[in-house]
């Protein structure tokens, strides 16, 4: 695969055009892959890496037969335990995730960005779950590790499109009492909502021993303002209406969205969250790469 | 306020054009779905209300500077004439003073020069189509113009007035120059005052405002110095006897104006061309310094005589003060007697020799000569014990009396006291009659006025005045306008002086009748007697003799000699024959205007002076004081303007024609207006605005 087809199946303004979801996650794994020097897989997947000799104390059925009966001599495969990862992919589906300059909106990329990763996590053999919510959880589909899930989470996510408000805090709340056992929560929202209500909320995954990674998606316009001409600028969520000169605000506004945004990343390390600031025009490698960095550490 | 361009003030409607584009830029502004409004919230609640504040300060600007462009040409003004004069056509007056003021100097240029060269500037703001009416009284002959309306013809009239040495009634002026503009051809109209604002010649000027309804007045300020000037203010030599070896005393004033010296300066006297005495004075601004000067007359006749200022600055002419005066002429008298012995003694007294020698020439009459009395044939007429008068003789008497001359009344037995009481009395000494007093025991004289020229005589001791015996005598009651002279020991006046007109009236309250009294078998009866009709005679003479530059005189003469033939000499030598005119005992010769300082000597064909007049400058038109113009102008209210001229003298008449025109600060506050706008618009001006 050339650089620049690969490159280009990391665009989300690309994947958009793919047909259907099944395609996207593929591709963008794929194309996010192809990149890499070596495979992504080694080291957490249930497929052969490395045998060691058996050491007395070793448990008999980590041995394997196949290479004795070969050999006479015992070797243990020693990966079987590190590929049981449950994640959980949190989707924020509130209206203002369906705001875009481009031609993706946040939810879109957000929904590319969940199939893509879903597909890689069951490639693994990871157990993977989604939750999309706006005031509410819309759905939740339990953490699954085979390749039927997959076809669930991509058919959900396909159908899925963003409405009404939010209530991002109360969500995290919920689904962090939900979790029974501990694994990773990857979010993927705008995070407009009361950041300290956020941040509370995040802290309640990790008192829950969660590992958990942010992707805060926001469009351009969302970070520079760069909006022109005087207009009437509408709520998606609320319906309210305020009559904006944007030459008037645009540093204020970028002012204020740069505190904001650094609030986020300073608690979120604080708290040891990977905080990961995206915007719809952002490849979704970065996110991928976030991703297998967390994958790695958790080994 | 008014505006020169009314129509235009139809831009204010622009006005609101700043207003409907930011309402309508409202009303277009597209809809944008924005994600979360809670930054904006916030920024809103932070900056955005700043930021409102400075875009309606913004929109406020551009209304207020297009409002203001819109006044601007508009050419507002603050106050104004008529709509309908605007800008029409003008009849103006340009009133020039010509008076003897305006020939003082400041930097070595006249004030009639300055009001030429101001008068010059204002005809060039008219046209062909104004009507100029050019009126400059006061100017010396042959340069009074007097209503020329062609505009050539006023600019050269102005070039080639000169002023004259009289002086000029502001008040009476103004008038002239309003009833000139009501025959005006345009209903624009106005007078144009160039003048020094001389106190005297126009104080009173505000007197002129009621009637100067719909005309505009300009006062044009020439200066705001007031020349330094000295003059003669005063030469008096009245109530005394003039005769030749009597020595006259000459009370002399002289004057310095507030802008004066303080200086040494030489005043001098002259009579018949030579110097009588010299003396030397400090004269200080605003002051007053008083002389006497004697002098001793040789021979009887005119005599012509001046007080000179030497040295002193100002205008040249009223440093010098002329007079004339006449001594031992020979005074003719008028007896009116129903009293035979009462006459004889008035004779004996006058005339002793009888007829015309002496001092006095006497001619007896009975009252209904008194009809036609004539200062011309006599200059004092003598009632004595004259029962009553006619309404024709009273008339007679008020005649002779507005002429100059003198009355010496005496009652007597005859006296209907009740009939002189209604009519001569309030005609001619002001007081009432009572009963007649009657006392076996005589009453005297007690008291005198010492100052009274006609006493002078008896200063030294009273000369038998006070031993004078009296019996019966008239209870007269002084009113106001009637001095009493002397007084009886019971306090009833004896002597009695009037002068409501110009000739002096003595009334005796006692008879020459030896019933009455022993006054005339006294030896005080002929001096006082003389000393009484000498001053009768010589005041009335002189009020004639001493004029002001200006004025006019007419002298009378009992008769003229030479067939008829008399020459005028003016001051400057020309000479031009009058034509006697016969009037009532007599000729009048006429000077119908003094116009120069100086002696004006009628001459028969033989050269003999048969009268003189000395014309002066009046003394008022030296004080070159000036009055305040803004209390003209306050006087006048919104009709009148003072023009200083300093510069752009036409702008200045237009704003004042029309108003004060006030456009320019509009400009300048559209400019300031318009340099806001870009600062505060530069502060947050948006990238769209910009591309823009």
């Amino acid at each position: 695969m050339s650089d620049e087809r690969r490159d280009s199946l990391l665009n989300a303004a690309t994947i958009a055009r793919l047909g259907n979801m099944d395609v996207r996650a593929r591709a963008v794994v794929e194309g996010f892959v192809s990149g890499l020097h070596k495979s992504p897989y080694k080291g957490f997947s249930v497929e052969f890496a490395e045998h060691r000799q058996y050491m007395p104390g070793d448990p008999l059925k980590t041995v394997d037969w196949k290479v004795y009966g070969k050999s006479d001599r015992f070797y243990v495969k020693e990966f079987e335990e590190e590929t049981n990862l449950r994640a959980y992919l949190v989707i924020d589906g509130s209206a203002s995730m369906g705001f875009s300059t481009g031609e993706v909106t946040k939810f879109d990329y957000s929904r590319y960005l969940s199939a893509a990763l879903s597909y890689l996590m069951i490639r693994q053999q990871d157990s993977v779950g989604v939750l999309l919510f706006d005031e509410e959880v819309r759905k939740f589909i339990p953490p699954r590790s085979n390749r039927q899930h997959l076809h669930v989470i991509l058919t959900e996510l396909e159908r899925a499109q963003p409405s009404a408000g939010t209530q991002l805090a109360g969500t995290l709340h919920r689904l962090a009492d939900r979790l029974k056992r501990r694994g990773l929560v990857v979010i993927m929202s705008d995070l407009f909502d009361d950041p300290e209500k956020v941040l509370v909320a995040l802290r309640h995954f990790r008192h829950k021993r969660n590992d958990v990674v942010v992707f805060h998606v926001l469009d351009a316009a969302e970070r520079n303002f760069g909006f022109r001409r005087e207009a009437i600028f509408h709520d998606m969520e609320t319906d309210d209406r305020m009559l904006v000169r944007p030459w008037e605000i645009q540093n204020e506004y970028r002012d204020a969205v740069d505190a904001w945004i650094d609030r986020y990343r300073r608690s979120c390390r604080e708290m040891g969250v990977d905080y990961v600031p995206m915007h719809t025009e952002t490849p979704f490698d970065t996110a991928l790469t976030a991703y297998l960095d967390k994958r790695r550490r958790l080994g | 306020m008014t505006f020169l361009n009314p129509w235009l003030l139809f831009g204010l409607l622009g006005a609101g054009v700043p207003l409907v584009i930011h309402l309508l830029s409202r009303r277009t502004a597209q809809r944008v779905d924005f994600s979360s409004l809670e930054f904006l919230r916030d920024l809103e609640r932070k900056s955005m209300r700043r930021l409102r504040v400075r875009q309606w300060l913004l929109l406020l600007l551009r209304m207020l500077l297009v409002a203001a462009l819109a006044l601007a040409m508009a050419r507002p003004t603050l106050t104004g004439v008529a709509a309908g004069t605007a800008g029409g056509s003008t009849s103006a007056v340009i009133l020039l003073d010509g008076s003897f003021s305006m020939r003082a100097e400041l930097q070595g240029e006249s004030l009639f020069r300055r009001a030429q060269d101001r008068a010059a500037e204002i005809l060039s703001t008219f046209d062909d189509g104004d009507e100029i009416i050019l009126l400059i009284p006061g100017a010396a002959n042959g340069s009074r113009a007097e209503g020329i309306r062609d505009l050539a013809l006023v600019r050269d009239r102005v070039e080639s007035a000169t002023p004259g040495r009289s002086s000029v009634d502001g008040q009476a002026e103004l008038r002239r120059a309003v009833r000139r503009l009501q025959e005006a051809r345009h209903p624009n109209r106005e007078i144009h005052v160039l003048t020094d604002f001389q106190r005297s010649g126009w104080e009173n000027a505000g007197e002129a405002a009621a009637e100067a309804a719909g005309v505009h007045v300009f006062f044009h300020s020439l200066t705001d110095e007031t020349p330094a000037n000295a003059w003669v203010d005063e030469v008096d030599f009245s109530g005394q006897i003039l005769e030749k070896g009597t020595p006259v005393e000459f009370r002399v004033v002289v004057a310095g104006g507030p802008e004066f010296g303080p200086t040494e300066v030489d005043v001098e006297m002259e009579v018949d061309d030579h110097v009588v005495d010299r003396r030397r004075i400090d004269l200080g601004p605003s002051s007053r310094v008083a002389l006497t000067f004697h002098e001793t007359f040789a021979e009887d006749g005119i005599h012509l005589g001046s007080v000179v200022i030497r040295g002193a600055a100002g205008p040249q002419d009223d440093d010098r003060r002329h007079f004339t005066l006449r001594t031992a002429r020979a005074a003719p008298v008028l007896v009116v007697c129903h009293d035979e012995r009462a006459r004889r003694y008035i004779e004996a007294a006058l005339a002793p020799e009888g007829g015309g020698t002496g001092s006095f020439s006497l001619r007896t009459a009975d009252t209904h000569e008194l009809e036609s009395a004539s200062r011309a044939r006599e200059t004092v007429i003598v009632l004595a014990d004259v029962e009553r008068l006619s309404d024709r003789e009273l008339a007679g008497i008020k005649a002779f009396l507005s002429e100059g001359g003198g009355l010496l009344v005496f009652p007597g037995p005859r006296t209907d006291a009740a009939a002189w009481g209604r009519s001569f009395l309030p005609k001619f000494v002001p007081g009432t009659l009572a009963d007649l007093r009657v006392s076996e025991e005589p009453f005297r004289i007690a008291h005198l006025d010492p100052s009274h020229p006609l006493f002078e005589l008896f200063r030294g001791g009273d000369g038998g005045l006070t031993d004078v015996a009296f019996t019966r005598a008239l209870q007269f009651r002084a009113q106001a306008g009637s001095a009493v002279l002397a007084t009886f020991t019971n306090g009833d006046p004896a002597l009695v002086e009037s002068s409501l007109l110009p000739g002096r009236v003595l009334l005796f309250t006692s008879s020459l009748d030896p019933s009455w009294s022993d006054f005339p078998l006294t030896g005080a009866f002929l001096p006082l007697l003389h000393e009484s009709v000498r001053y009768l005679s010589e005041t009335a003479a002189l009020a004639a003799e001493q004029l002001d530059v200006g004025e006019g005189a007419t002298v009378w003469l009992p008769a003229v000699p030479d067939g008829g033939t008399v020459t005028l000499r003016a001051p400057n030598d020309n000479e031009r024959s009058v034509a006697p005119v016969p009037g009532p005992g007599g000729y009048a010769l006429e000077l119908a205007e003094a116009d120069e300082p100086g002696f004006w000597t009628f001459q028969s064909q033989a050269g003999d002076t048969l009268a003189a007049l000395a014309a002066s400058i009046s003394a008022t038109e030296s004080d070159l004081t000036r009055v305040e113009v803004a209390q003209l102008e306050a006087a006048f209210g919104d009709v009148a303007s003072v023009l200083e001229g300093d510069a752009g003298l036409a702008r200045q008449m237009r704003e004042a024609r029309m108003g004060r025109e006030i456009g320019r600060w509009f400009l300048w506050a559209a400019a300031a207006l318009l340099l806001a706008e870009m600062f505060v618009a530069s502060r947050f001006r948006g990238p769209a605005e910009s591309a823009a």
